[in-house]
């Protein structure tokens, strides 16, 4: 491709965030009409990605000529390769400046050239199988968000600007491949979902929005100590100094991590944790936070039931993904070694996620809050793939990543109509609305069966090759994660059911014209209307066409997935580790 | 050569504490600006003069830097001085405590 | 076979009842009713025209060359080739392919025929139901699942076709929701079809990942042609699952058998069958005799080459079954509700089929099972014109004196007692003798089991034949016993074919083992399911023959003498072994000990997580740091005057003192 479609991606939104600022606030079709093209603009643009990205016939490698310690090594490739790259330097200092500072570097041997570390970052940008999808599914969702997205609302060119901004900033976090250009977009994400938790919602929207970005903002400042971290550790090892992320995941074959130091606590012994492992905790927990995982959740719940429709469909669908896609991106990449080693706590945590989410959504009363812990249930499925470290676990996890997006949009829309027309969040005080919504309770049947993980729909490939990379690592979590499947039916059914079968329920109304009557009297009508009909349809046929055909998504993933698995068995490969890592395996081991 | 660097960096440290002390007892916002200035372009006197000194760039890029940065602060400071003022208040910084909650 | 004959059939069979479900479901229910009537059912009945085909195309073949597979599409693969900087990965692969071969045409037959009759039979049954288009949506799809299942020669799509099902019978069961009882036993019966799924899922895995090839080499597939001919016997079979030998391939036996035991209700995962009554009366003849149920008896004797390695796994099997047998037949003897009388006669008949599977005499257990579909099909139907007559009572003690009214119907559900008693000349009598007599000659070495399961032929005939008193014979005992009319055409021609089916099927293999051969049925499933290993000799297969017999016509004795004359007391059990009564008329108290041990701790524990662990633990964490942020900031808000100045000087004063500092460490 000739043109820097990455960047026109970007700046696509961006763009459409300047031109609504010019548009009167009061002309509220104007501002629909240019949210929905812009948005439009931006999902077309990543299907032409989508394309090309196969089109393309063999990813470049970056290569990189390391010295440690003096002895010169040979060249590696890296192991992950990335598409459509474009690089252009933001800052780049020589090293000269140094006569100034000769203390500075006192004491570190490694690196005796003389003067600091360069300041090098540059604004670059590409993709691979794992964020081409990524970047598909933010555009789709954003463009479904803005067909919900109501004309009454109020203050919608805020919203709008804002919701283009969040735009720019997710997909900048999918697409960045310089750690400090990473940085800057994962902050910029925040400010906007920021003020769009804070100013549409219920009452409770403040506390909700100030849990969110206080968990956030504390999760993201480790991880900018531990990107400085990065930077130096790796640097004084190999001799290269750099925040470009392919040149930094080569340079981790060159990492030692020596393991000569123990601990010893209750009479036992164990290994002290080196400036890796540390590293590996403040980016896991940056991105623990974003998942949630379980027990850094607590935001989510009252985050997932405050928001507004279209908020929810592009926060939940998308944001949550970012904390998944930084596991793989860099916490499997950066630190091999680490990965291997704090495999059972995430597995654990992972596991912990699926019944801790599944339990929680099936006492809910509260119909949001059942999927927002549906959610949280889900996720800790995508971190069990990814920490299972293997090829199938990988692979499930990018499809399930996609899925829930998927998944968890569809079901915020189903359960914000249920609220528009009844005004009411509650599951005891709805029942039997299938009589009055026939079409409706379909949809919504299609969608809550997806979400429970029925087959020939989408989760069910998911979670399939999720539970099957678990089983190989150890089938004992494999099999206490699948009660988290049989949990995820009762709770979806307990849901499912009790809003559109049984006796018909809803406040204020007790035959099926009252029910109507009501529903006409609040929204102008009580089944689903064309709008909302248009932004189920794309989730609802995604769903069953993932679940019938998921090769072609897998054949985009599987090599990314491939090439991650192979990075982070770098880190088995290590001679000089003290632990006692598993072997790296090209193919399956049996089952003990 | 050599024996002009001390003038310039004398003469870049007196501008500075002009301007620091201009920030520290006018309470007039566009007096306060001026010297804000005053201390920046001290800052740059002093960068260029050690790249100068150096025969290097760097400093000449951060004085660069620092004179976008002087550019655009006075862009905002003059808005918000003058939404101050239209909204009808006096021109008085010690007036202007509502940050104290 | 033409492999692309096979090819267009296949997807025609496939794809007719699919079709059908589409258009049902695309079109939101507005499609004319008349439609609909022809439509739900042609589309099967089409299906059945194309089957029939299949099956005359692989007659014309020699009986070694009738298994074809055909590929559809690659599901998915994540298997990479070595090459552009990545080494070869292997990742799971599965394909869509299906498999005919007698076993699978077979149970296509049975899907497509008799459910294709109960798609007649519901369009008169269901005539005024407002979910008229719905209903036959789902009864399409689950026909398509149903296929599905049986057709797949892919694991995962066995298990896609595996859950399918559930969840179409979960619709279908809970089709009439505005009824809570339906729809929890529609929840119940899902949630029930998830464990088993969870267990096939989990046998899968260890079968994709411990297979190994005839040269050791992991096979890593789903193909079940290929699993099937590397889990060989004897030496081979060790090279086929690895080091772990025996205890593998016993677990892998007793997950896939946990699926199954889920969906042909077998004991621990029973409970939901009796509730699915809940659903109109053709889905219990669809889903609960003919279908669905058996779907674990064709599961076991699939995998046949995988419980032949693993006794363990197989004993457990024959002994779950016959136990299931014995359970739910005495619970049977207790019943009022016509429907749950059947069922439960289902659960104690899949039993006896799990059981033949078990022990080896897969032959026999999918002759009972091709009887079974017949008459119990019958039976449903017939009681379903019942219930339809009578205004949806179910309750034996509201009617009585049917025979009168409802003749053809009678006659028909006498039939159907006949066969399912195994009286001589019916179906039943030929497919339990021989399974009977099979499990005489391969049982486990004591008979007991065998004991067992002869003695449930007692309860069978007993409960059956005191519906077939209470409900037709006497005096009618209600308002709507007495204005009861015989039913439409419609219901009673699909009824009396049933009913013709149910009397000739049996002929198909009369065996006697090994009195009169004429094994037309074992013949033709030979070449998947094998020959039993051993005959039963003449007279051994004689005595169980005469003892089948003689307990069969000992429990129509016993109703006559109960409810015809009245020599015995009717409430002789209920007086003399109460505890005995109550067991059997509480179904053996499992819905409570699951309340007990399952639900409540799960939704106690739930609770526990919802009121007590979120707002303590995860959120007081969270509003405890703040209150220590919170009273810091008190604190150091006296710092904050507002005054810019006061500001500007704090920050000069320690950039003086940083600047000292650094100052003097320079120097």
């Amino acid at each position: 491709m000739s043109w820097p479609i990455l960047a026109v991606i970007l700046l696509v939104p961006l763009c459409g965030a300047m031109l609504l600022l010019v548009v009167p606030g009061s002309r509220s079709g104007v501002i629909r009409v240019v949210l929905a093209t812009v948005t439009a603009v931006t999902l077309g643009l990543s299907c032409v990605l989508l394309v090309a990205f196969l089109a393309v016939p063999s990813p470049a490698s970056s290569r990189l000529t390391g010295t440690a310690n003096g002895q010169s090594l040979t060249t590696v490739h890296s192991p992950v390769t990335f598409q459509f790259q474009e690089q252009v330097n933001w800052l780049h200092t020589s090293g000269s400046l140094s006569r100034f500072q000769p203390a500075l570097n006192e004491g570190n041997n490694a690196f005796n050239q003389s003067g600091p570390p360069p300041i090098n970052f540059s604004f670059h940008l590409g993709v691979d199988g794992l964020s081409v999808w990524l970047i598909a599914l933010a555009a789709l969702l954003f463009l479904v968000a803005a067909v919900v997205l109501s004309r009454k609302e109020p203050h919608l060119k805020a919203f709008a600007v804002l919701m283009l901004l969040s735009e720019v900033g997710v997909i900048g976090v999918l697409t960045s491949l310089d750690l400090v250009l990473f940085y800057f977009f994962w902050e910029a994400a925040l400010i906007p979902l920021y003020f769009l938790m804070l100013g549409w919602g219920d009452e409770r929207r403040g506390r909700a929005a100030i849990k969110f970005i206080v968990y956030t903002v504390a999760g993201s400042l480790f991880m900018l100590l531990a990107i400085i971290g990065v930077y130096f550790v790796t640097g004084t090892q190999t001799g290269v100094y750099t925040f470009d992320v392919p040149t930094l995941i080569a340079a981790q074959s060159f990492v030692q991590t020596i393991h000569s130091t123990t601990f010893s606590l209750f009479g036992h012994s164990f290994p002290a944790l080196n400036p890796q492992d540390w590293l590996f905790l403040a980016f896991a927990l940056a991105f623990a936070i974003k998942v949630p995982l379980v027990p850094f959740h607590s935001w989510l719940p009252d985050a997932y039931s405050s928001g507004r429709t279209p908020f929810l469909v592009f926060f939940a669908g998308i944001v949550s993904k970012l904390g998944a896609f930084g596991f793989i991106r860099y916490n499997l990449t950066l630190f091999p070694q680490a990965s291997h080693f704090f495999q059972p706590l995430l597995m654990g945590l992972g596991v912990a996620s699926i019944l801790y989410g599944a339990l929680a959504a099936l006492a809910q009363s509260d119909i949001k809050r059942i999927v927002a812990y549906a959610s949280i249930s889900h996720l800790g499925f995508v971190v069990l793939g990814i920490f299972a470290l293997n090829v199938d676990g990988l692979n499930g996890a990018i499809i399930q990543m996609v899925n829930h997006g998927v998944v968890i949009a569809a079901l915020f829309i189903c359960v914000g109509i249920f609220e528009a027309r009844f005004a009411t969040r509650r599951l005891a005080d709805l029942g039997g609305l299938a009589k009055a919504m026939p079409v409706m309770a379909g949809v919504f049947l299609v969608v809550a069966l997806a979400g429970l993980g029925m087959p020939l729909l989408n989760s069910f490939v998911g979670e399939f090759l999720i539970l099957l990379g678990a089983f190989q690592v150890s089938p004992a979590w494999a099999v206490i994660a699948s009660l988290g499947v049989i949990l995820a039916c009762w709770y979806m059914l307990r849901m499912y059911q009790g809003l559109t079968q049984g006796p018909l329920r809803a406040p204020g109304a007790s035959n099926e014209e009252s029910v109507v009557q009501l529903a006409v009297q609040r929204i102008g009508r009580v089944d689903l209307g064309p709008i909302e009909l248009v932004a189920l349809a794309p989730l609802v046929a995604l769903m069953v066409v993932i679940g019938v055909y998921p090769a072609p998504i897998i054949r985009y993933s599987r090599f990314s997935a491939a090439q991650y698995v192979q990075a982070v068995d770098r880190g088995s490969l290590a001679k000089t580790s003290d632990r006692t890592v598993t072997p790296p395996g090209s193919s399956y081991r049996g089952v003990g | 050569m050599t024996g002009l660097f001390p003038g310039f960096l004398i003469l870049s440290a007196g501008l500075f504490s002009v301007g620091a002390v201009g920030v520290l007892v006018r309470r007039n916002p566009l007096v306060v600006f001026m010297s804000i200035e005053l201390m920046l372009n001290a800052a740059n006197l002093a960068l260029i003069t050690f790249a100068r000194y150096t025969q290097t760039m760097a400093g000449q890029v951060f004085a660069l830097f620092v004179i976008a940065v002087a550019a655009s602060e006075v862009v905002v400071g003059l808005a918000l001085i003058t939404g101050v003022y239209r909204s009808g208040r006096r021109l008085d910084l010690d007036e202007l405590s509502e940050m104290s909650e | 076979m033409n492999p692309t004959l096979i090819l267009v059939l296949s997807a025609v069979i496939l794809g007719l009842p699919t079709a059908g479900f589409l258009v049902n479901a695309l079109t939101l229910g507005r499609l004319p009713r008349r439609l609909v009537a022809w439509m739900g059912p042609g589309v099967v009945l089409a299906a059945f025209a194309a089957t029939v085909v299949t099956l005359i195309s692989m007659l014309s073949r020699p009986a070694t060359d009738r298994g074809i597979t055909i590929v559809f599409w690659h599901w998915l693969n994540a298997s990479v080739a070595s090459g552009s900087g990545v080494s070869a990965q292997a990742g799971f692969n599965a394909n869509f392919s299906v498999r005919i071969d007698p076993l699978s045409v077979l149970m296509m037959l049975v899907i497509t025929g008799i459910g294709g009759l109960i798609h007649v039979y519901s369009v008169g049954y269901m005539a005024h139901d407002r979910g008229f288009n719905r209903f036959f949506a789902y009864m399409n799809l689950f026909i398509t699942s149903m296929l599905l299942l049986v057709m797949s020669n892919t694991l995962v799509f066995l298990i896609i076709g595996w859950a399918m099902v559930a969840f179409a019978s979960y619709a279908l069961i809970a089709f009439w929701y505005d009824r809570p009882s339906a729809v929890v036993a529609g929840r119940k019966a899902f949630v029930t079809q998830v464990i088993g799924d969870v267990g096939l899922v989990l046998g899968a895995f260890l079968i994709f990942l411990n297979l190994r090839g005839p040269a050791g080499n992991l096979l890593h597939t789903v193909n079940m042609q290929t699993i099937f001919a590397n889990v060989g016997p004897g030496a081979h079979f060790h090279n086929g699952l690895g080091a772990y030998g025996a205890g593998l391939v016993t677990a892998i036996g007793i997950l896939l058998f946990l699926g199954a035991a889920a969906k042909s209700a077998q004991w621990p995962l029973h409970t939901w069958l009796p509730d699915a009554m809940e659903g109109p009366t053709p889905v219990s003849a669809l889903i609960h005799a003919a279908t669905m149920v058996t779907a674990g008896v064709y599961l076991v004797a699939r995998f046949h080459p995988i419980y032949q390695q693993a006794p363990v796994a197989a004993a457990v099997v024959a002994c779950v079954g016959i136990g299931t047998a014995l359970m739910a037949g005495i619970i049977g003897c207790t019943q009022y509700d016509i429907k749950r009388v059947i069922a439960y006669s289902t659960m104690s008949q899949i039993g006896l089929m799990i059981f033949a599977v078990g022990i080896g005499a897969y032959s026999a257990g999918m002759f009972q099972f091709f009887t079974h579909a017949c008459f119990k099909a019958l039976l449903f139907l017939a009681a379903g014109n019942v219930i339809h007559s009578l205004h949806d009572d179910q309750d034996v003690r509201l009617m009585g004196g049917l025979s009168r009214r409802m003749k053809w119907t009678y006659w028909s559900f006498a039939i159907g007692a006949l066969a399912l008693s195994g009286i001589p000349i019916f179906a039943g009598f030929f497919s339990k003798e021989e399974l009977l007599g099979n499990g005489l000659a391969l049982g486990p070495a004591v008979p007991w089991l065998w004991v067992i399961g002869v003695s449930v032929n007692v309860l069978t005939s007993f409960y059956i034949f005191r519906v077939v008193w209470l409900a037709f014979r006497g005096e009618p005992r209600s308002e709507h016993a007495e204005r009861a009319h015989e039913a439409p055409p419609l219901m009673l021609i699909p009824v009396m074919i049933l009913a013709g089916l149910a009397t000739v099927v049996g002929f198909l293999n009369i065996d006697f083992a090994g009195f009169a051969p004429v094994t037309v049925f074992s013949a033709f499933l030979q070449p998947v399911l094998g020959s039993p290993h051993s005959q039963a000799s003449a007279a051994i297969a004689g005595l169980a023959l005469l003892a089948g017999v003689v307990l069969s016509l000992l429990g129509v004795g016993l109703v006559w003498a109960v409810y015809e004359r009245g020599l015995i007391a009717r409430d002789l059990i209920s007086k003399r072994a109460a505890w005995l009564y109550r067991l059997s008329f509480n179904k053996f108290y499992w819905d409570e000990i699951y309340d007990v041990a399952l639900v409540r701790p799960t939704v106690a524990l739930a609770t526990t997580v919802r009121g007590l662990i979120e707002p303590n633990l995860i959120d007081g964490a969270v509003t405890g740091i703040r209150e220590v942020v919170g009273t810091l900031a008190d604190d150091f808000r006296t710092f904050q005057t507002g005054y810019l100045k006061d500001y500007a000087l704090v920050f000069f004063f320690f950039a003086v003192v940083g600047l000292v500092v650094l100052g003097l460490r320079l120097s």
